[in-house]
């Protein structure tokens, strides 16, 4: 086992071209089992999402005159995770459900991201009244309470998926701005950039080439649990009505229409329910796993053998 | 005879300190200095932590804005610049760092290190890769670490590849900013000579920034010596050596440890007494005068003025200003 | 003729990383006497401050001792278990360490951690009286004004008064080895000469013992008796001081003195040593110096073993053999 985790190692070391990247795959990796699991739970929900509706055993959305004989079917070996009050298997409902969060989440994020790391690095960098102007915005968007405020815009742009992905957006990018501005106000004391000021480079390259690369870091592990966040936060706008919209199987929303039959019949928010729960923690697993990995004293520690 | 390549003149810095809702008050890093510096020397700024000569070497090549002053390099109003003049003006200077491990990019490689300043001036060079390669050999360093990064070398080996990044764009001044205080002694040496090399080869002029004495008396023509923001005195290598003024300058040269046992163990300590005060506070009048075994009553009322004691070796001093 | 303090015999300590076992500290073995100021000089990664840690068994995984002895008025040291090390710590063999801003605990008062070390060592004294203490030892080392020094915080405190507590806290209770780990590099030059002197007036008041480790070859000569010269991980030289300086026989101790440069000389060039410090992982075979020495033999190939060159001037170098060089 040591010899495997030695060449392991090794061969991490060998790609380190890509710097700490893939030795950061094989620390996870290391870490913990449960790390390892997070990171096996992300991949397959990634994997899911990606495959999940050329898979599913049944059409999620079809409802024919033959489904409705099988509404409300408790799981079988026929319907995996039972049926709906359509006859629509669940299972393949939650398959594509997978799909559907995976795209809420990835779209909030590249809507949130851009702005949130430009803001951030535009506040930090040049300090003074615009980082004043753009730390006050963010404060004020900062003072309510997430779901909240992102209740109001989704109710405001009406229901939908895409009116909660834009309100989810908008909710999210002010932390960005305040964790990027952080490792900015670190990394611009760094010599280096007084190096690159001192060769001529212009001001939108130092930003981009010297500062973002290096102060991308924490966010990596705060984009881990925000996946998980915000596929929860979706599941939550969805439940209350102003997410996805039947037929659309997302998770909350299945977990919505399973309530009238709940507790007879369980099956219908119960794994749907299940999916959020396995999704977020795998989330959750590797964002932990990966921010101790991050932390310098561990990283040091795991060079020990025997 | 050289003519000078900078000269500047009555340059200050004040740090503003801020209280909760308005300036504490300034911490006068540099308040008033003055040096010229010939081409093709090199003029040691020498102080202890607190003096301003780190300040000073950032403010000649304006990567701090100085509050007043005048800066000249090659006869040109360096305050002035701006646009294509100030990016002109970056190409014809650079700069080492003392700290190896922050001065490069730990994202990039050394490869792009290198070309970056070629490219932040639009230069065009026909085989970019054999370019940066040849400056890598200058320095000691070959083809094989072009794709390297950083973190893969040591310390003396990144300050090699920072001086080559200095190097690439062929600069006239250098401020060098205790380029070897962080290396080992063998170490030390070794970029010592290849930086008296390159000045002889490429006729470069050095601002030499430091606080190690045995380093100066190797590599300065010329020393001013810095104490809480001021220069207390000037004059070339030798003189500063055997008839040191300034009872700092005095202090300084007492202090250091000298690495022959007979000298050592012979040598008479002045009274070394005191801490730099801070430069939030400096004294009023000789800023020197709390620790001063000399200090007279003028000294702690009225600062003295920079007189020309002799030829080329200038002091700030009561003890020689005639009334 | 003076007692043996510490006696080292053969230590070793390596390092188990992933990259390779780190021979960090590879056969050293060295006396100090009572009231001897001894310094341990070489570069990064020679072994110097591992061998100072060492001493009290102050090493962490992955490092670990080997092998060796050390022998404290007699006992090895190495036998000991924690609790009983923790009574030699802090009273009979004490530290400075370079940084005292990580040496001091910024929730306690400067004299609170003085007071802390008399209290900790000694039976019935309460930390409060300890602190009266506390006042006179400041004194000792020249904090202006000690009564309401003791008082401060460290960070109300110059690196220079701040590294002054440090010595204050490592005489506290009469050690018979000081153990200075690079103390003044991080301080300004004037300050640096002020401690040293600080430190050679306690070591004569208290007739204690000190082992200096250090890179700079001028506080060697300042402050030590004897020196011994490391690299990578063995000694290669060990004399009286003014003997090392006046006649270096082992080549890197040569190069290293023609590296730096003396401020009461002018050179017209430095001699650099070529090449770079070996890695500790891969150790060249033989002779450690090897393949940067320029007087290097096939001989060399096989690891030389110290001999007394000169009277009470150890050697390890082929080109050195008893009463005279090659």
């Amino acid at each position: 086992m040591q010899s495997y985790n030695k060449w392991l190692f090794n061969k991490a070391k060998f790609l380190t071209g890509f710097l700490n990247e893939w030795k950061l795959i094989f620390m996870v990796i290391r870490k913990s089992r449960l790390t390892t699991i997070g990171l096996a739970i992300v991949l397959g929900f990634t994997l899911l999402g990606i495959i999940g509706p050329y898979i599913t055993p049944y059409d999620p959305m079809a409802i024919s005159v033959t489904s409705t004989l099988k509404r409300l079917q408790p799981p079988s070996l026929e319907n995996l995770f039972g049926t709906d009050e359509y006859g629509r298997d669940i299972f393949s409902r939650v398959l594509y459900g997978a799909r559907i969060s995976l795209i809420a989440a990835l779209s909030v994020m590249s809507l949130a991201l851009p702005i949130g790391i430009i803001l951030g690095l535009v506040s930090g960098y040049y300090g003074g009244i615009v980082d004043e102007v753009i730390m006050r915005i963010t404060d004020i968007f900062l003072s309510f309470p997430g779901l909240v405020l992102a209740i109001a815009f989704s109710a405001s742009l009406g229901a939908g998926l895409t009116s909660a992905i834009i309100a989810l957006a908008a909710v999210w990018w002010p932390g960005y701005v305040r964790v990027i501005r952080a490792q900015v106000l670190v990394v611009k004391e760094m010599l280096f950039i007084e190096a690159a000021k001192a060769i001529g480079v212009k001001t939108s390259k130092i930003l981009f080439r010297h500062i973002l690369p290096n102060a991308i870091t924490p966010l990596l592990v705060l984009i881990t649990f925000d996946f998980g966040s915000v596929i929860l936060a979706t599941s939550a706008l969805s439940f209350i009505g102003l997410g996805a919209q039947p037929p659309i199987p997302e998770w909350g929303r299945l977990i919505a229409d399973g309530r009238k039959w709940f507790p007879d019949k369980w099956w219908y928010s119960f794994f749907p329910g299940l999916a959020i729960l396995i999704t977020v923690l795998g989330f959750n697993l590797l964002g932990d796993g990966i921010r101790d990995i991050m932390d310098p004293r561990y990283r040091r520690s795991i060079e020990v053998r025997g | 005879m050289s003519e000078p390549l900078l000269i500047v003149r009555n340059l200050k810095k004040y740090f503003p300190v801020k209280g909760l809702f308005f300036t504490r008050g300034y911490v006068k890093a540099v308040d008033g200095v003055s040096f010229t510096v010939l081409k093709g020397t090199t003029l040691a700024l020498v102080g202890e932590s607190g003096s301003g000569k780190s300040t000073v070497g950032r403010l000649v090549l304006r990567l701090i804005e100085p509050d007043d002053g005048e800066i000249i390099f090659s006869g040109i109003n360096v305050r002035s610049l701006k646009n294509e003049k100030l990016l002109e003006f970056r190409r014809r200077t650079g700069i080492v760092f003392q700290d190896p491990y922050s001065s490069l990019n730990p994202r990039m490689t050394i490869y792009d290190i290198l070309k970056e300043p070629l490219e932040a001036h639009n230069i065009d060079i026909e085989n970019l890769e054999d370019y940066v390669v040849k400056l890598l050999e200058r320095v000691g360093l070959g083809r094989e670490h072009l794709y390297r990064y950083p973190h893969e070398f040591s310390g003396g080996q990144r300050q090699r590849i920072a001086i080559a990044r200095t190097l690439a764009l062929k600069p006239e001044l250098i401020v060098l900013d205790e380029p070897t205080s962080s290396l080992d002694v063998s170490v030390q040496a070794q970029i010592l000579n290849m930086l008296k090399e390159f000045q002889k080869i490429d006729k470069l002029t050095y601002l030499f920034i430091t606080h190690d004495l045995g380093v100066v008396r190797y590599m300065a023509n010329n020393i001013a010596v810095m104490y809480l923001g001021k220069i207390v005195e000037v004059a070339d290598t030798d003189t500063i050596f055997s008839n040191a003024l300034h009872p700092y300058t005095k202090m300084l040269l007492a202090s250091i440890p000298v690495p022959d046992p007979k000298i050592a163990r012979s040598r008479e300590k002045s009274k070394l007494v005191g801490e730099p005060p801070s430069p939030l506070n400096p004294p009023p009048g000789c800023r020197f005068h709390p620790r001063c075994p000399y200090a007279m009553d003028i000294c702690r009322k009225e600062e003295p003025m920079m007189i020309e004691f002799e030829k080329d070796h200038t002091v700030s001093c009561w003890l020689y200003i005639k009334k | 003729m003076n007692r043996k303090i510490l006696e080292v015999e053969n230590l070793k300590v390596y390092f188990y990383t992933y990259n390779g076992v780190v021979k960090a500290v590879d056969g050293v073995s060295f006396e100090i006497y009572e009231g001897e100021a001894l310094c341990l000089v070489g570069e990064t990664g020679c072994g110097k401050s591992v061998t100072a840690k060492a001493i009290t068994k102050m090493i962490r995984s992955p490092g670990r001792i080997v092998d060796g002895k050390i022998l404290f008025n007699g006992v090895d040291i190495l036998k000991l278990n924690e609790d009983e090390l923790s009574r030699i710590r802090g009273k009979d063999i004490t530290y400075i360490y370079q940084d005292p801003s990580s040496a001091l605990d910024p929730l306690y008062t400067a004299g609170y951690h003085v007071a802390e070390t008399i209290a900790v060592h000694s039976i019935g004294i309460k930390i409060v009286n300890a602190l009266k203490k506390a006042v006179e030892l400041f004194r000792e080392v020249l904090i202006p004004d000690p009564e309401s020094r003791v008082k401060s915080y460290p960070h109300e405190l110059s690196g220079g008064m701040k590294q002054r507590a440090v010595i204050a806290t490592s005489i506290a209770n009469v050690p018979r080895l000081i153990i200075a780990d690079e103390p003044t590099t991080a301080l300004d030059v004037t300050i640096q000469a002020q401690i040293l002197d600080i430190l050679k007036e306690l070591r004569y008041k208290y007739n204690s013992s000190v082992l200096l480790i250090t890179h700079n070859l001028g506080i060697v000569a300042e402050m030590c008796d004897k020196v011994i010269v490391m690299y990578a991980g063995k000694i290669v030289e060990k004399a009286y001081t003014e003997e090392l300086f006046e006649d270096p026989l082992h080549p890197y101790t040569k190069g290293l003195l023609n590296a730096v440069p003396n401020p009461y000389k002018k050179v017209a060039y430095l001699e650099s040593i070529p090449g770079v410090v070996p890695d500790m992982i891969n150790i060249p075979e033989g002779c450690r110096f090897r393949p940067r020495c320029p007087y290097a033999t096939n001989r060399c190939f096989i690891e030389p073993k110290p001999i007394e060159a000169k009277p009470n001037h150890y050697v390890s170098c082929w080109l050195v053999s008893k009463g005279n060089e090659i």
